[in-house]
């Protein structure tokens, strides 16, 4: 079988042949977060609806993942699964989420104990306008989650604490944000001091749900440069949920493809951007609009994500809508993320260490 | 030339916001001085950061609120001097629309698509039975709204679909000037990318001409004849789109067009990878406040990167530099 090279030229290649991180890498790879194998479906009185099968990715300490999909590809729920925030009429299957602690020990977040305490986990709501405490002051807000990790703070520290926080997410004038209510601020204030909030108990773990949406550019890229430093400099690990592909590009150092509760693709950025292997990653690439392309180069997807409620779901939910539909993906089992072919075994173990997984009987060449 | 369907000349809405320690009253700045014009069948993007104006200057333009100054040119009228409690039984009402951000936000939830269409129609054109029906069905027609739709309510449709609503009752009407207010923001991308190309498609169909608001700059690119920058109140530059964006003049208008994300493309092209255009500069300094600002000092210095002396003595004009092209900034020619 002949391939093209690939893009990712420098990345040596393991014994197995499949693509690798460096040694170097593989080294400082401590896996903050091990995802395996999340099975999750919401009880509704109109069915059943399966929003998330067989999740499985990992994140690395300091390292940022990108999560894109549509909305609907079940992109929310998992962040909510991970935070232990889930709708009561949701109920996990299947899977473990281990999140290793700072003294080497590991949790499930998926199974919070009672009374242990919360892991360093924060996450930045999609809509800053209902995650806020309407009836309470910015700076109440701030001093009350800063207040309830830290008992010993005082009011007077606590405020301190809060204006340094506010200043480092870049608000104007701080006094006078921290006394006001947060229908008195834009919106893009709001996820700001959302932002702030969530860097308050300086997490070992952000998930950031739509963090910049609806935020000017130029603000996106203060906050995002902001998550860089923090991951990078201080070793905090993130999940960045995303359907901007243009951001993820940026910031991510992987990125994670869901399609209707899938994983679809995994793999370094540059190899999942420069060389999409699932027929939905290339057609995500195709509609996002970028600095370089024309009206008529924008291709919309075809059709719906799958009515996740339905009894017998295909097998790929993607088949309704795939241009590379082969006869044998009606058929079951569901297609594991294997190796991109081509570059011989490993499997889904190796996808910590940088390698380039898809889920398709097909995958574009 | 002919006579732009839109002219605005030294359009200026100040907001009273408290006392002056001085007496008298302070005042935000959000609009102030700004001229413009829109052609027939014309596109033209207004980008800024949020609390620059935009939205108030849509307002004014749309004729939501009244300009403390400055006159607003449509269809040969002055609509500026119009109070806008009459100006909404104007018959030029009817020729200016809008498209809201939100589709979800904008949509009354206990109306039906059919009536969310119809109301326009119902109120502008006193429209009724049969043709009320006729009106309706054209118009979601146009927006290519399956006809079995209509009779659903809000929340039994998805944001495309409901995106699809927004434009089918701003354009019933058969506006000559369409306003949109980030008609794409609250979609998906594969959703953004057929209402952009329906957009696109009207306007060819319909001759209209579109004011479109984002700050998404890789969406104003696709869709925009024209550009304007707002920053704080005022228009810092404008020109042809494709000038603005390859070629900006002001030092804002550059940090913007660096700011936007352009990962796939630096995936795309080479394959490679690694940072590229993110370690463009960003701006540094905190926006002066609108707020009673010193006339005679350019609203961009303090995050400025090539300010100069003079920025903090005489505001810089809009000047033309050429082929459409225009910029607010004493080195903005020099600096190019």
């Amino acid at each position: 079988m002949t391939l093209a090279p690939s893009p990712v030229a420098v990345t040596p290649r393991s014994a197995e042949g499949c693509v690798v991180a460096t040694a170097a890498e593989v080294a400082a790879s401590v896996p903050q977060l091990e995802l395996d194998g999340l099975t999750l479906r919401f009880r509704t009185r109109s069915g059943d609806v399966h929003a998330l099968e067989n999740v499985t990715f990992s994140v690395r300490r300091g390292e940022i993942v990108g999560v894109v999909g549509e909305s609907g590809s079940g992109k929310s729920v998992l962040s909510l699964a991970l935070m232990g925030l889930l709708d009561t009429a949701a109920h996990i299957d299947s899977g473990r989420a281990t999140f290793r602690l700072a003294d080497g020990s590991t949790r499930d977040l998926l199974r919070p104990g009672r009374r242990e305490a919360r892991p360093p986990l924060a996450m930045i709501f999609q809509s800053p306008r209902t995650a806020l405490n309407p009836i309470r002051k910015v700076g109440q807000q701030l001093a009350d989650v800063l207040r309830s990790r830290e008992s010993g703070l005082g009011a007077k520290a606590a405020h301190e604490r809060a204006r340094e926080l506010i200043g480092r997410v870049k608000i104007t004038d701080p006094e006078r944000r921290l006394a006001a209510y947060p229908f008195e601020m834009s919106g893009g204030m709001c996820q700001r001091v959302m932002i702030a909030l969530a860097l308050a108990c300086r997490p070992e773990l952000l998930i950031a749900d739509e963090p910049t949406t609806g935020l000017d550019v130029t603000t996106q890229a203060a906050i995002m440069d902001l998550v860089r430093e923090l991951s990078h400099a201080s070793g905090m690990s993130t999940i960045l949920i995303t359907h901007d592909l243009n951001l993820a590009a940026e910031s991510c150092d992987r990125i994670v493809v869901m399609h209707a509760g899938h994983v679809v693709e995994v793999g370094p950025t540059a190899a999942i951007l420069g060389r999409p292997r699932h027929p939905y990653t290339a057609k995500l690439i195709a509609t996002t609009p970028r600095a370089r392309s024309t009206l008529a180069e924008l291709q919309a997807i075809p059709g719906n994500l799958p009515d996740l409620r339905a009894q017998e779901l295909p097998p790929c939910r993607f088949s309704g809508r795939c241009d590379r539909l082969l006869p044998a993906c009606h058929e079951p089992p569901v297609v594991a993320l294997a190796c991109v072919p081509g570059t011989g075994g490993g499997g889904a173990a190796s996808e910590a260490r940088g390698a380039h997984l898809v889920a398709c009987r097909n995958p574009v060449p | 030339m002919t006579t732009p369907l839109l002219s605005v000349d030294g359009l200026v809405k100040h907001f009273p916001v408290g006392k002056r320690a001085s007496g008298g009253r302070s005042l935000l700045h959000a609009v102030d001085d700004v001229s413009f014009t829109i052609g027939e069948g014309e596109t033209v993007g207004l980008v800024g950061e949020s609390g620059c104006g935009k939205s108030t200057l849509v307002k004014l333009i749309t004729r939501l609120l009244d300009p403390t100054a400055g006159e607003i040119v449509f269809a040969g009228e002055n609509v500026a001097s119009l109070p806008a409690r009459d100006f909404a039984r104007s018959a030029l009402r009817a020729r200016i629309q809008k498209v809201f951000q939100d589709p979800t936000d904008s949509l009354n939830p206990r109306f039906t698509a059919f009536d969310l269409i119809a109301d326009p129609l119902r109120r502008m054109r006193g429209l009724s039975g049969e043709a009320l029906r006729a009106g309706v069905e054209a118009a979601a027609a146009d927006v290519a709204l399956p006809h079995p739709l209509l009779t659903r309510y809000p929340h039994q449709l998805s944001g495309g679909q409901k995106a699809r609503i927004g434009i089918a009752r701003a354009i019933a009407l058969e506006p000559a000037l369409l306003v949109l207010d980030e008609p794409t923001a609250a979609l998906d991308v594969s959703v953004q990318a057929v209402i952009l190309h329906l957009l696109a498609e009207l306007k060819d169909r319909l001759g209209m001409s579109y004011l479109f608001v984002s700050h998404d700059l890789n969406v104003v690119r696709l869709l925009c004849d024209r550009v304007l920058v707002m920053y704080l109140g005022r228009i810092v530059e404008s020109g042809p789109a494709e000038e603005v964006f390859r070629a900006p003049k002001h030092p804002y208008t550059q940090a913007l067009v660096a700011a936007a994300p352009v990962g796939l493309d630096v995936h795309a092209a080479d394959g490679s990878g690694g940072d590229g255009g993110v370690a463009s500069a960003r701006l540094g300094g905190e926006p002066r406040s609108p707020i009673d600002p010193d006339p005679a000092c350019c609203r961009f210095v303090g995050r400025c990167p090539i300010e100069i002396e003079q920025c903090r003595v005489a505001m810089p004009e809009l000047l033309p530099l050429g082929g459409g092209h225009r910029v607010a900034c004493h080195r903005g020619v020099s600096a190019a």
